[in-house]
């Protein structure tokens, strides 16, 4: 089958047969930052944001993305000029193995986007769907408070 | 295998009379099974919480986040709908998962089901025909070839009282054992209507024993305490292999007698 949607704002059209999985099908795309952790929609290193809401894309049929807006990693910056949530991971040490990073970096903008002040708890609720097995959490959260204050204008 | 997305209930019900085709909201329950096709019920605009006169009504297809954060819902029998929400998944689930699925796919640890029985829920099913059902009926009963859930209906007469919802599970994130909720009014210093419900360790079911039990009687922590302890001697339990049946039974004994002090006794 095929459909069409916009992915990271660029109109495309995908043929992938009706059972394949969102996540799959992105990868094949060259989205190879849409990463494959469980497959069962529990660790959230396939998080993309389906029109501004992070989902789990290894959970989700190919098929429901037909005229939607698709953001992965790759959408957010260029690697001249990164997404102040990616420069603030970097910045705060919040990355160790990076596998979790992409998911974590999605859902934590897709918190900043709807909430640019968030509370620890706020943040610690919009990550819950994303596991990391190196890092122990502090510092990503960490990471998320200082984009958010950035993104505001602040300085740190 | 064909996937379909109608546009109007009229067309979604014919694809969904074939035989070996299931509905599609959220799609994060579907188990490969023999499937010829899937209908997508996102687009038949099934998507909304009407605050009405008599009821509120919600859309099949409303997400689970979009339920927590209603104003209308959150303000509604001290918020037992939001509350059961709130410890649904993780974030990015509850962005795709629908109230209608929720219900539809019967699971045991759903967490909807309890908090809408304890408000009185109705669903809604459209087939050929339309027709509603309290939502204890609907796990008592089947869906014909062609029917699916197309809303939840939420009378409001229960903003009278208040309630509680309470979750218990090992971590926040696993399926719950127990969910609970508890919706109770008072009149003067009595009980006068009491809906208690309970899913996870048995099918989603209201505890009528304790809700007549307790109907009339004054409130009191004694008599509270009482009945809820002999309350889950009243269900039944079905094997856990991590807990036991006399565990899981002690635990909403506990989880029943602090419910009901704070739905009556606090506030």
């Amino acid at each position: 089958m095929e459909i069409t949607c916009k992915i990271n704002n660029v109109e495309k059209r995908l043929v992938f047969e009706p059972h394949e999985k969102l996540l799959d099908v992105l990868r094949r795309e060259g989205y190879y930052g849409v990463k494959f952790g469980c497959g069962n929609g529990d660790c959230g290193a396939c998080t993309i944001l389906v029109n501004g809401k992070a989902v789990k894309s290894c959970i989700m049929f190919a098929a429901q993305a037909k005229d939607k807006e698709i953001t992965t990693i790759e959408g957010l910056s260029t690697p001249e000029h990164p997404h102040p949530v990616q420069k603030a991971f970097v910045d705060a040490g919040a990355v160790q193995c990076g596998y979790c990073t992409p998911g974590m970096i999605i859902s934590a903008k897709a918190l900043l986007d709807k909430n640019p002040k968030p509370t620890e708890d706020e943040i610690k609720e919009a990550l819950e769907g994303n596991l990391c097995r190196c890092t122990g959490y502090v510092k990503i959260i960490d990471a998320v408070k200082l984009a958010s204050q950035r993104m505001r204008g602040g300085k740190r | 295998m064909e996937f379909h997305f109608p546009t109007t209930i009229k067309e979604a019900q014919e694809f969904l009379q074939k035989p070996s085709t299931i509905a599609v909201a959220g799609g994060t329950s579907f188990t490969s099974r023999n499937v010829n096709s899937l209908v997508d019920l996102t687009r038949l605009g099934l998507n909304y919480i009407k605050n009405g006169k008599q009821e509120i009504r919600i859309g099949a297809t409303t997400t689970i986040t979009e339920l927590k954060e209603s104003k209308v819902l959150n303000g509604f029998a001290a918020g037992i709908l939001p509350a059961s929400c709130e410890v649904l998944a993780d974030t990015q689930l509850r962005n795709v998962i629908t109230i209608g699925g929720n219900i539809a796919c019967r699971y045991l640890w759903a967490n909807l089901p309890p908090a809408l029985m304890a408000l009185d829920a109705e669903v809604e099913i459209t087939g050929r025909k339309k027709r509603t059902m309290p939502i204890e009926k609907f796990f008592e009963s089947k869906l014909a070839p062609g029917e699916f859930i197309s809303e939840v209906i939420i009378p409001k007469g229960s903003n009278k009282g208040s309630g509680t919802f309470v979750r218990f599970a090992r971590t926040k994130v696993d399926y719950p054992l127990i969910s609970l909720a508890v919706y109770a009014e008072k009149q003067n210093t009595k009980i006068s209507l009491l809906r208690v419900a309970v899913s996870g360790l048995t099918p989603p079911t209201r505890i009528k024993a304790i809700e007549n039990e307790l109907q009339g009687k004054k409130i009191d922590e004694k008599i509270l305490a009482g009945a809820a302890i002999k309350a889950p001697s009243q269900i039944r339990v079905l094997k856990s292999y991590v807990f036991s049946e006399e565990y899981l039974r002690e635990i909403l004994g506990v989880l029943l007698t602090r419910a009901l002090k704070k739905v009556l006794m606090e506030g």
